[in-house]
């Protein structure tokens, strides 16, 4: 295995997917985290100009997508065989739909025009998401959303969906196996363990 | 016992066209169904999840474009000999993906302000960004190809991209990107890919 650094900034962000896999393989990496301060001092290092960056073996590579494809095949979170990293590719397509839905939430300052795509967001956006995702896990048949163990669809799907449950609690209400899905990938003893320590 | 493979996708190249060009790279054979838009409202509801392209795979039907391509490009190895390569092409098809968005968004623009705006962006900003890379992606392999010393998918979605930005009012000026000139030769003269892009059906994009 080679040696990892992830480089992010210090928060959850787009590295958190990252930094569950690595927790969930119980594999070693440097969580290098940068401030605001620092950060500018590091950029010009990046090959895009931008985080998350993975260093592997010292050598850097930038976008999120790519290297959580990559980290996932090499911790054994791709599944089984082309058909299942087919699988996974297509929740991960699915959920690349959804965020830039999320991403406007986020950089909208105005409060009204906020409160309105927050609103969107919870009801439209997230019922055409989640009936997706709620019909992945009925084809599937197991608690899991490809095969029968944690992959990376399971990750990327938990993570989103931390964003979606403090703008409504009651999200996932609808979507029984959906409820179920997140449990198991909280209950997994590695991911539980990191969760409760986590930033 | 090799699989059956059938395409089902609008006819034109749109976000489509990269799995089209893997079947020719690869010379498989597969059933490429076009659909015309006309017929759409009654084919929506027998798709995996409401959209287009699926890909059927012996009966299985499988949605969402790059998922389909990076099964393919594997299925067919054509995805990179190492999961540093299967990287590396990965980011390379992340940033091509990232710009044909934008200009996908720019294209379709109706508030004239904006339009120009963004075009400004585009032009300025994220072209630039995404060409430099795959420039200086381009520079650091000897072997022409993007990643690796043979054809890759990144390959044919470079291909792909360019022939979207002719096709939206030349956005780009290869001119400008010496490689990438030389890239788009040397993939567009492989024998396989050069057959299919004669007889493929010309259509707007």
């Amino acid at each position: 295995m080679p040696a990892f650094r992830l480089h992010y900034f210090d928060s959850r962000g787009r590295a958190e997917i990252a930094r569950l896999m690595f927790n969930a393989a119980g594999q070693e990496f440097d969580d290098v985290r940068y401030s605001k301060e620092e950060w500018p001092a590091f950029k010009p290092k990046t090959p895009l100009g931008q985080l998350p960056v993975l260093e592997v073996d010292g050598e850097l590579y930038a976008e999120s997508g790519a290297i959580f494809n990559y980290l996932a095949r090499e911790l054994g979170f791709y599944g089984n065989g082309n058909i299942e990293a087919l699988q996974i590719d297509i929740v991960i397509g699915i959920a690349k739909d959804f965020y830039p839905n999320l991403l406007k939430v986020f950089y909208t300052q105005e409060e009204q025009a906020k409160k309105e795509l927050i609103q969107k967001l919870v009801t439209e956006d997230a019922t055409q998401f989640f009936t997706k995702y709620e019909q992945l896990l009925k084809d599937n048949g197991s608690s899991y959303f490809v095969g029968n163990g944690l992959t990376l669809a399971d990750i990327v799907v938990y993570d989103v969906i931390e964003y979606l449950l403090p703008l409504r609690a009651d999200i996932l209400e609808p979507f029984p196996l959906l409820q179920a899905n997140r449990k198991t990938v909280e209950s997994n003893p590695r991911i539980a363990a990191y969760l409760k320590t986590r930033k | 016992m090799a699989k059956k493979f059938v395409y089902h996708y609008f006819n034109i190249k749109g976000r489509g066209e990269i799995p089209r060009l893997l079947f020719a790279a690869a010379g498989v054979e597969y059933t490429d169904d076009r659909i015309e838009f006309s017929d759409w409202p009654n084919i929506k509801g027998t798709t995996p999840l409401g959209a287009l392209p699926y890909l059927e795979v012996d009966g299985q039907k499988f949605p969402e474009s790059v998922a389909i391509a990076r099964y393919l490009a594997n299925e067919f190895g054509l995805a990179g000999k190492s999961n540093l390569d299967k990287l590396k092409i990965d980011v390379l098809v992340d940033q091509m993906i990232l710009l044909r968005e934008s200009a996908v968004t720019m294209h379709f623009e109706k508030d004239e302000t904006k339009k120009v705006e963004l075009m400004k962006k585009f032009k300025e900003e994220q072209l630039p960004k995404c060409f430099g890379y795959i420039e200086k992606a381009l520079s650091e392999n000897s072997s022409g190809f993007l990643v690796g010393d043979q054809l890759t998918w990144g390959d044919l979605a470079l291909i792909d991209l360019d022939d979207m930005l002719h096709n939206f009012g030349n956005l780009i000026n290869l001119d400008n990107f010496p490689k990438l000139t030389a890239h788009k030769k040397q993939i567009e003269a492989s024998p396989q890919i050069s057959t299919y892009l004669k007889h493929r059906p010309v259509t707007s994009h």
